[in-house]
């Protein structure tokens, strides 16, 4: 059976790279990268890159970036993310996008790929499908997440349920690319829902899988109107041996709390339930939240802005909860720092002195006296002073 | 002279407030310009400065003649200069901390000098960008070794400040590095030498890695050619050394930069404090190569007003800023490198000799006298 991770990686580079890494002194450190770079940019050590090799439209809005990562770069299990920077007029921003591509591509050509649909006002995804051309560099990080799905260890694991809602079947073609490889893509059901047919991003490979493996069941599912959403009743009657399953799920928060209700109420153990966020709800949606925990904790529906005062930056800002405390500080000018934007990482913590906020992905309320929050989660509920930007 | 130390006076408050008021609409419209352009020029510099310190130090290696060798010093000297001066100082300020590019963060860079990185930020950044040229406040006026203004009492040792002045300039750095250690204060018991132990450790800690490097390091690897680098990098120090101290003397201590007294400071208007900046600051012109090698303090009167902006904009808002002092009709002290520097010269000069109410001043030369007040 093959290994996972660290296929490509030859030893030469990987130890160059971990003497490197130690190297004590920074200063030493940017004058080897300045000479590695000249070199070649995938050879630098202190933050890895890599270049844009292709650039594939799949459907309107969304591409996939086809990219070669530094020599260094150490491999993914499939269902995996990297968290990409780039620099957007001079400043450095950061996404994760998950890897969309296959075992194999990484294997024998030492190429990834992510999968990008633009969203609306979306800073970091316009400017990927704007700006980057075949040749652009970029920067990205190890891969990393835990929704996975290792290709070598399927015996003895139930069989995968993967339901997948719009861009959220980029970490799952990667899963279902890998069970493929492994000649494991047997007893597979895919349930992938988009509004339109034209939605559905790599149907014609998924198509192609589904014919060529007789044992995996591609089903997409089109819910143009309310009527159409998948509930408990289209799950059981497209996979009515979910029970013995392990149900894989991405999409929008919205989507995924629906799916594993149902899944919950079908009788599948919360262990079997395996979710990968994709970041955070629409405006519209963390408003309406907001307003019914408004409603719950103040009695009242009252959805006047409330003020955020930052005291280092001495700015106050207006809160109308369609965004996070990390989005209002960037919209008034603060760079603070941040990483996965959803709620993981704890790299945006700040400190609150007064005011309670809520969790924009899980509702939770987070009380007056809890002073470290995560900003890149948080929505004001009342007035809230920051003072630590 | 009463108006000299008390410029608050002159204008009316309202009068201060549209001038502050239009000095922060410059800032903002460089804020709001903000981009690409600037990560490029830092980028560039940053590239250049290592391109000249890997060839500076490589010929200093390699040299077989001395011809050979002082252009290796001349280069690693030339990029030891762009790396404090248009790099060093500028990220330390923040200037580009918005980029959010750790390489770029003024809290986590640290320069090619004995100086070490935090006392810089809290002496420079702080004391002196906050207190500039407030006579007993900003530490860096005269560096508590020179007289450079009647305020400062005259002792009989101030008649070879020439000689400190070389003196300072020659291990600037050690200077800078050891400002934080007040030790004026300390042996007039201000201070207590206890206190400062904290800072000693940082201050050796550096200091050791920068011996380290230039003194031990690379010279070994030159193996029985290890003096000639050890000589290479002492020089290349020292004509950083010599210039930095330089361009920050022709920065505040020019003849027309002012000094101010505390009490006069007490309450200021942004405007006010603006106004301090501009008074106690002083330009000089020159080519573009000039600028960067001065880190932009050549135009260290906009560098005052304006410390967290990108330096490489300020020869961009300068007229802006020249045209509102005549607005208002405020000096804006400026003129060629050569003449700003020969003022200097000649305040070291002028303060070195007691003032004319000393009971010494009639045996100083009338020649003298007149030769440091022409």
């Amino acid at each position: 059976m093959k290994q996972l991770g660290q296929m490509k990686l030859s030893t030469k580079p990987a130890s160059f790279y971990r003497w490197a890494s130690r190297i004590p002194s920074t200063t030493l450190k940017s004058h080897l990268d300045f000479l590695l770079n000249e070199f070649d940019p995938l050879f630098a050590i202190q933050r890895l890159a890599a270049e844009v090799v292709d650039i594939i439209d799949e459907v309107e809005d969304v591409k996939t970036f086809v990219l070669r990562p530094s020599v260094y770069w150490k491999g993914f299990v499939p269902g995996q993310y990297v968290g990409i920077e780039i620099d957007i007029n001079g400043v450095r921003v950061r996404r994760n996008y998950s890897i969309s591509s296959s075992l194999s591509l990484f294997e024998q050509q030492g190429l990834i790929s992510i999968t990008v649909k633009r969203v609306e006002d979306g800073l970091v995804s316009n400017h990927l499908a704007d700006a980057l051309e075949i040749g652009s560099m970029l920067h990205l990080s190890e891969a990393k997440g835990e929704f996975i799905l290792d290709p070598t260890s399927t015996e003895d694991q139930p069989k995968p349920l993967f339901i997948a809602a719009g861009s959220g079947i980029t970490p799952i073609m990667a899963m279902i690319l890998g069970l493929a490889e492994f000649d494991a893509l047997d007893n597979v059901v895919l349930i992938y829902v988009v509004r339109r047919k034209e939605d559905l991003i790599f149907n014609q490979r998924l198509s192609a899988l589904a014919d060529a493996n007789p044992g995996f069941t591609y089903l997409p599912h089109f819910s143009s109107s309310k009527r159409d959403r998948l509930d408990q009743n289209n799950i059981s009657r497209y996979c009515p041996d979910i029970l013995e399953r392990t149900l894989y799920t991405c999409g929008p928060e919205g989507f995924m709390a629906i799916v594993k209700e149902a899944a919950s109420s079908l009788g599948l153990g919360d262990h079997a339930i395996k979710s990968e966020s994709f970041g955070l709800p629409k405006a519209k949606d963390m408003a309406e939240r907001l307003s019914s925990t408004r409603e719950a904790t103040n009695g009242n529906t009252n959805n006047a802005p409330v003020q955020v005062t930052l005291a280092k930056a001495q700015k106050v800002l207006q809160s109308t909860g369609t965004h996070t405390l990390l989005e209002l500080a960037e919209q008034a000018g603060l760079n603070p720092k941040y990483g996965c934007r959803s709620g993981i990482c704890h790299e945006c913590k700040c400190v609150k002195s007064s005011g309670r906020v809520m969790n924009a992905i899980t509702g939770e309320i987070v009380p007056e006296e809890q002073t470290h929050i995560q900003a890149c989660t948080s929505i004001p509920i009342d007035n809230v002073s920051i003072e630590s930007w | 002279m009463d108006m000299k130390t008390r410029p608050h006076n002159l204008m009316t408050a309202s009068e201060f407030d549209a001038f502050g008021k239009a000095l922060d609409e410059i800032r903002q419209d460089v804020i709001d310009d903000l981009g690409q352009r600037d990560v490029d020029h830092i980028k560039d510099m940053m590239h250049k400065q290592k391109l000249g310190e890997i060839m500076g130090r490589g010929l200093i290696h390699s040299s077989l003649t001395p011809i050979s060798w002082a252009a290796g010093v001349g280069l690693l000297s030339a990029s030891k200069i762009l790396e404090n001066m248009e790099i060093g100082h500028n990220i330390m300020h923040g200037q580009y901390d918005w980029t959010n590019d750790p390489e770029l963060q003024s809290q986590q860079y640290d320069w090619d000098n004995v100086c070490d990185a935090d006392s810089w930020r809290k002496t420079h950044n702080f004391e002196h960008h906050t207190y500039t040229n407030i006579l007993g406040k900003d530490r860096d006026y005269g560096y508590a070794v020179l007289r450079l203004d009647e305020g400062v009492a005259w002792k009989p040792w101030h008649l070879i400040q020439f000689v400190q002045y070389g003196l300072l300039s020659g291990l600037f750095e050690y200077g800078v590095a050891l400002h934080e250690l007040e030790f004026d204060l300390i042996k007039s018991g201000e201070v207590k030498l206890k206190d400062k132990i904290p800072f000693l450790k940082r201050f050796a800690k550096k200091t050791a890695k920068q011996v380290t490097k230039d003194y031990i390091v690379f010279p070994l690897l030159a193996g029985p050619m290890a003096p000639k680098v050890v000589a290479g990098n002492a020089m290349a120090n020292l004509g950083r050394n010599l210039w930095s101290s330089t361009i920050i003397f022709c920065g505040h201590f020019t003849e027309g930069a002012q000094t101010f007294r505390e009490e006069d400071c007490e309450n200021e208007s942004r405007g006010q404090w603006y106004y301090r900046q501009l008074l106690g600051s002083s330009n000089f012109t020159g080519g573009k190569w000039l600028h960067i090698m001065s880190g932009h303090l050549s135009y260290q009167i906009e560098h005052h007003m304006f410390p967290d902006i990108p330096a490489h904009r300020y020869p961009e808002i300068a007229p802006k800023v020249q045209a509102l002092c005549e607005e208002y009709d405020i000096p804006y002290n400026t003129g060629a490198f050569g003449k700003q520097f020969k003022t200097v010269l000649k305040r070291v000069g002028k303060y070195s000799l007691p003032p004319e109410e000393s009971v010494l001043s009639p045996f100083i030369p009338k020649a003298l006298k007149a030769a440091f007040n022409a």
